[in-house]
C-alpha cells in the first residue's frame, strides 16, 4: 500500500549545501528505499518539478494551494486534432487522495482480537480484579483474564520507590503487581507506591501473571497506545509512536497462543467462521498454515506470498522439538498480524 | 559574513539544477511511523505514458521567505508540458503516483470494515467478495458497504469518531462536572440515524442523549443545564463542552468550535478571518493603524487598553498581531460566556457580569466591554458592536454577514456557512483515508480535492461531496458511502 509521506523541510541554505550531495547520490540511490515511489527512475528523463514557495515564521505552518488546476499536459496528436487536455494534480492533491497509515484505534484493536479468540476485556471496565466482563459468551473476572494469583500487592521497595515496610506484600515469582492505573472516578489510587501519606501500606494492586497476557497488555496499554486521559482535551493518537508500535507487537505475540488455540472454535473466533465451520490455524495433517485462518488474521484473502511466509516460519522449527515448533507457530501468527495491522 | 554574490549565484544554480534533475525531496524516514504530513513534491514519479520524449517545460523555482507570524507552503506551480508525438492519436497524460494505484476491493473492504464497524471483515465476507469474478466485485463491494453502514456497530464507530473529533469523552475528572459523552453522542446519533447534520449546531431539544455500547442503542434526553424556557442549540449549549472547555473569557470554548467546525487551527494566523484588504482603522482615535493587521473586522470594534478593555487585544509585535484572530473571536466568545465551569447557563449579574473570568489581577468576572468596544461616546457604531459568528461568511458562494445575538442564531449562522459544511465533508474524507486530525497545527492534514479536468469523469472532489451532502438534506452517511465506493478509496 502506498502510504502518504511526510516531508523533510529543507531551508535554502541546506538546499544549497546539499546540492552536490544530492546530485551525486540522488533519490533512492544512497537513500534507503522505505516506501513506494520515493523517487523517479534515474533513467527517466521526464521529471517535472513543482514550484513551491515556503514562508517561515513564528506561529505556525500552513500549506495553501493557490490554484486548483495546477498543471496541464497539452498534446498534439500529429493528426491535426488537439487531444483532450487534462490537469495534472499537484502534490497536495496527490497526498489527499492516497490512503495514509492510521493506526488501529484502541477499540478497533480490541474488537479485532476478541473476535479472533483472544481474551481481551471490552472497554469501559474498571481495573478492579473482581470486575466482571463478558467474553466468549460467559462472564469472568478481570483478574482471571490477567492470570496469576491475584493476591493483594504493592510495588517492591526500590531506590526509585523509596524504602517502605519490610512486610510489604509482594508478588510471587512469575507474577507482577498490577498498579498502573489511577482511577480518579472511583477515587482509588493504584499507584501502589508506599510513600507519603499512602503509608502504612499501599496495597491497591494485585498480582498478575508475567509474562503478561495479551488481555493485560491491552488493558494496561492505554497510555502506550495513545488513548487520551480523561479531560485531557486530546483525541487518540492517529499514528504510531515507537511505544505504541512496540506495545502492539507485544500484544500480537502474546495473542498468538490464544489465537492458535481458539481460532477453530466458532464461539471464540466468530470472525473466522466460513460456511458454519472454523478451521484450525495449522493443518493437523501436515502442520502447514491454513489459508482461511491466515485470511481471517490479515483481513483479506491470503495470497501465495502470505502462505509462503507463514509456512517458511513454521518450517524453520526443529523437527524433533515440540517447544520450538510452538514458538515458531506463535511467531508466524504474530508476524502475520504485525505485518497486516500496523496501519488501518 | 556576507556571501559573495557570485558564490551565491553558483550555489543557487546548483540548487536549482539539482532539483531540476531530481525534482523531489529525500525520502522521509518518518514514513515508517506512518507520518501523514506529506506536503509538496515527494517524488510523484512523473512520466508521460506513450510519449517517447518529454521536455520539462520549466525548471522549478523554490522561493523561501522568512518572516511574519506563520509558515506557509504555497504550491504555485503551473507546469505545462507540450508533447507532440508526431504519430498516432493516443491521448497522453502525465502520470503521477495516483496512476500507480491499482483497484483492490479486498483491501478496500478490509479498510472500510475497520473504519465502519470497527473490525476487520470476517472470513465469510472476504470469500464472499474474493470468490466472485473481478468484474462483479465492484457491485458486491458496494452491496457490502451498504450493509456495513446499516450495521449497529457503525453507531459505536460514530461515537468514537466524534469523541476523536471533539477531543472529549468519558466521565469528568472533577466532581460535580457533567459527563463529556453527550456532545459526541448527539453528533453520532444524528449521523447514524441519517438525520440533518446541521442539527449538531441547531437541534433545540434532546441534545444530551446517551449511548449503550452493549446493545448499540441511543437514548434521547434533554440537557439540564439551561434555564426554563431556553432552547438548546445542538452542542453549542452542551454542558460537557462548556465545562470541559471552560476558561478565561471563553476563548478555549471559542477555539473548540472554531477548530471543530472550520477545520482550521486556532493557533495560527488563519485563526481569524484573514484578508488581504483589512480595514485600516486605528485601534483608537488618534492612534496609528496596526501594521500587519489582516482581519475583516475593523480593529477598533474590539476591546483594548485604550477603550476600556482589561486585556489589550490591540497589542502586537513583529511576530504577532493579537487582533488578527481576536477581532473575530471577541465577537463570538461572549455568546459562550454565560456557562459556568460546570457548564450551567447563568444569567448576567446586575452589573452585566458573565460566568467567566478575566485573566488580570483579582480574576474579575468578565463584562461585554472586555471583548468589544461598547462605549457609545468613543466606540465606532455608537458602541453598538454586537456578537457574530463572522464578519462575513459565504453562503452558497455568496458573501453574507453573520451576526448572532444568541446561541440559537449562532448555530443557525454556522449551519449556513459554506466553510462549516465543507469542513464536515473534509473531516469525513480525512477519517476515511486514514489521515490525521485536520486541524493539527500547520494544516498538516489538509484536504485538497479541487475541481479539475481528469480522465476519470467520476473523480471525487470536495465540491462534488459538498453538493451530495446538501442535496441529501445534509445526511453525512451519504458522504461516508460516496467516499467508500470512490475510485480513490478502492485504489492502493
Amino acid at each position: 500500500m502506498n502510504k502518504n509521506s511526510g516531508r523533510i523541510g529543507l531551508g535554502f541554505p541546506i538546499i544549497a549545501l546539499m546540492t552536490f550531495y544530492m546530485m551525486s547520490v540522488s533519490c533512492g540511490t544512497v537513500a534507503p528505499d522505505i516506501g513506494d515511489n520515493e523517487c523517479p527512475e534515474p533513467e527517466d528523463p521526464t521529471i517535472v518539478a513543482t514550484v513551491s514557495a515556503v514562508t517561515s515564521g513564528v506561529g505556525g505552518t500552513s500549506s495553501v494551494s493557490t490554484a486548483s488546476s495546477v498543471s496541464s499536459v497539452a498534446t498534439s496528436t500529429g493528426s491535426g486534432m488537439e487531444a483532450e487536455v487534462y490537469d495534472v494534480p499537484m502534490a497536495d492533491e496527490i497526498a489527499s487522495r492516497l490512503h495514509s497509515c492510521h493506526k488501529l484505534t484502541y477499540s478497533q484493536l480490541g474488537n479485532f482480537l476478541r473476535n479472533r479468540g483472544v481474551s481481551v476485556p471490552p472497554g469501559g471496565v474498571s481495573d478492579l480484579k473482581n470486575s466482571m466482563v463478558t467474553l466468549f459468551g460467559s462472564t469472568q473476572s478481570l483478574g482471571s483474564i490477567f492470570g496469576g494469583s491475584n493476591n493483594v500487592c504493592e510495588m517492591a521497595d526500590t531506590a526509585a520507590n523509596g524504602s517502605g515496610q519490610g512486610n510489604d506484600p509482594l508478588c510471587p515469582a512469575g507474577e507482577v503487581c498490577f498498579c498502573n492505573q489511577d482511577d480518579k472516578v472511583n477515587e482509588i489510587n493504584r499507584g501502589c507506591l508506599d510513600v507519603g501519606n499512602n503509608s502504612p501500606d499501599a496495597k491497591d494492586g494485585y498480582c498478575v501473571s508475567k509474562p503478561s497476557t495479551a488481555g493485560y497488555l491491552y488493558f494496561s496499554g492505554k497510555d502506550a497506545l495513545g488513548v487520551p486521559k480523561l479531560d485531557s482535551r486530546l483525541s487518540e493518537k492517529d499514528e504510531h509512536s515507537t511505544a505504541s508500535a512496540m506495545r502492539l507487537m507485544d500484544i500480537f505475540v502474546q495473542s498468538a497462543p490464544q489465537i492458535i488455540m481458539n481460532i477453530g472454535n466458532s464461539l471464540k473466533a466468530p470472525a473466522c467462521t466460513l460456511n458454519g465451520k472454523n478451521r484450525p490455524m495449522f493443518d493437523p495433517s501436515d502442520g502447514s498454515c491454513v489459508e482461511e485462518s491466515v485470511s481471517c488474521l490479515i483481513g483479506q484473502p491470503a495470497t501465495e506470498d502470505h502462505m509462503l511466509l507463514c509456512n517458511l516460519i513454521v518450517q524453520k522449527a526443529n523437527p524433533g522439538d515440540q517447544t520450538d515448533l510452538t514458538k515458531k507457530r506463535n511467531i508466524a501468527v504474530a508476524v502475520l498480524l504485525s505485518a497486516a495491522h500496523s496501519c488501518q | 559574513m556576507p556571501m559573495n554574490s557570485s558564490l551565491k549565484n553558483i550555489i543557487l544554480l546548483f540548487s536549482l539544477s539539482g532539483l531540476v534533475a531530481y525534482g523531489c525531496e529525500r525520502p522521509n524516514p518518518n514514513k515508517i511511523a506512518g507520518d501523514t504530513s506529506a506536503v509538496l513534491n515527494d517524488c510523484p514519479t512523473p512520466s508521460i505514458a506513450g510519449g517517447p520524449e518529454v521536455k520539462p517545460s520549466s525548471g522549478p523555482t523554490v522561493g523561501v521567505t522568512s518572516g511574519g507570524n506563520q509558515t506557509s507552503s504555497v504550491n504555485a506551480s503551473s507546469v505545462s508540458t507540450g508533447v507532440s508525438t508526431g504519430s498516432g492519436n493516443q491521448p497522453q497524460v502525465e502520470k503521477t503516483e495516483l496512476d500507480e494505484r491499482e483497484l483492490d476491493y479486498s483491501e478496500a473492504l478490509r479498510t472500510a470494515s475497520i473504519l465502519i464497524v470497527g473490525d476487520a471483515p470476517t472470513v465469510s465476507q472476504l470469500y464472499e467478495l474474493g470468490d466472485i469474478p473481478k468484474e462483479q466485485q465492484k457491485a458486491k463491494y458496494v452491496e457490502m458497504i451498504d450493509k456495513m453502514l446499516s450495521d449497529q456497530r457503525f453507531a459505536d464507530t460514530l461515537v468514537e469518531f466524534y469523541k476523536y473529533t471533539f477531543k472529549m469523552g468519558g466521565a469528568a475528572t472533577t466532581p460535580g462536572e457533567p459527563t463529556r459523552d453527550t456532545a459526541p453522542t448527539l453528533a453520532a446519533k444524528i449521523v447514524y440515524e441519517g438525520g440533518d447534520w446541521r442539527g449538531i449546531l441547531t437541534q433545540e431539544s434532546s441534545t444530551c442523549p446517551s449511548f449503550n455500547s452493549t446493545n448499540h442503542t441511543f437514548s434521547p434526553a434533554n440537557c439540564n443545564n439551561l434555564p426554563l424556557g431556553m432552547k438548546s442549540s445542538g452542542i453549542l449549549t452542551d454542558p460537557g463542552v462548556q465545562s470541559l472547555f471552560f476558561g478565561n473569557l471563553s476563548f478555549r470554548r471559542n477555539r473548540f468550535y472554531h477548530e471543530t467546525f472550520l477545520c482550521r487551527s486556532g493557533n495560527e494566523q488563519a485563526g481569524g478571518e484573514p484578508t488581504d484588504m483589512p480595514p485600516q482603522d486605528p485601534p483608537c482615535t488618534g492612534g496609528a493603524a496596526i501594521p500587519g493587521y489582516q482581519n475583516k473586522w475593523p480593529v477598533n470594534e474590539i476591546a483594548g487598553a485604550c477603550n476600556g478593555g482589561r486585556v489589550d487585544f490591540h497589542a502586537y509585535n513583529a511576530g504577532n498581531v493579537c487582533s488578527n484572530c481576536h477581532s473575530t473571536w471577541n465577537h463570538r466568545a461572549p455568546l459562550f460566556s454565560q456557562f459556568d465551569s460546570k457548564g450551567v447557563y447563568q444569567p448576567l449579574t446586575g452589573l452585566g457580569e458573565y460566568a467567566v473570568f478575566v485573566p488580570v489581577s483579582g480574576s474579575p468576572k468578565a463584562k461585554l466591554s472586555d471583548w468589544l468596544c461598547i462605549n457609545p461616546a468613543t466606540c465606532p457604531n455608537a458602541g453598538q458592536n454586537k456578537t457574530a459568528w463572522k464578519k462575513v461568511m459565504k453562503v452558497d458562494g455568496v458573501e453574507t454577514p453573520a451576526p448572532a445575538s444568541n446561541l440559537t442564531e449562532l448555530g443557525q449562522q454556522m449551519a449556513k456557512d459554506d466553510e462549516v459544511i465543507e469542513c464536515a465533508v473534509k473531516r469525513t474524507w480525512n477519517y476515511m483515508m486514514g489521515r490525521a486530525d485536520i486541524t493539527e497545527i500547520g494544516g498538516r492534514s489538509w484536504v485538497n480535492l479541487p475541481d479539475r479536468k481528469d480522465q476519470n469523469q467520476q473523480l471525487l472532489t470536495t465540491s462534488k461531496l459538498v453538493s451530495l451532502f446538501k442535496s441529501n438534506n445534509y445526511n453525512l452517511k451519504k458522504v461516508f458511502r460516496e467516499i467508500l465506493v470512490s475510485d480513490d478509496f478502492t485504489r492502493f
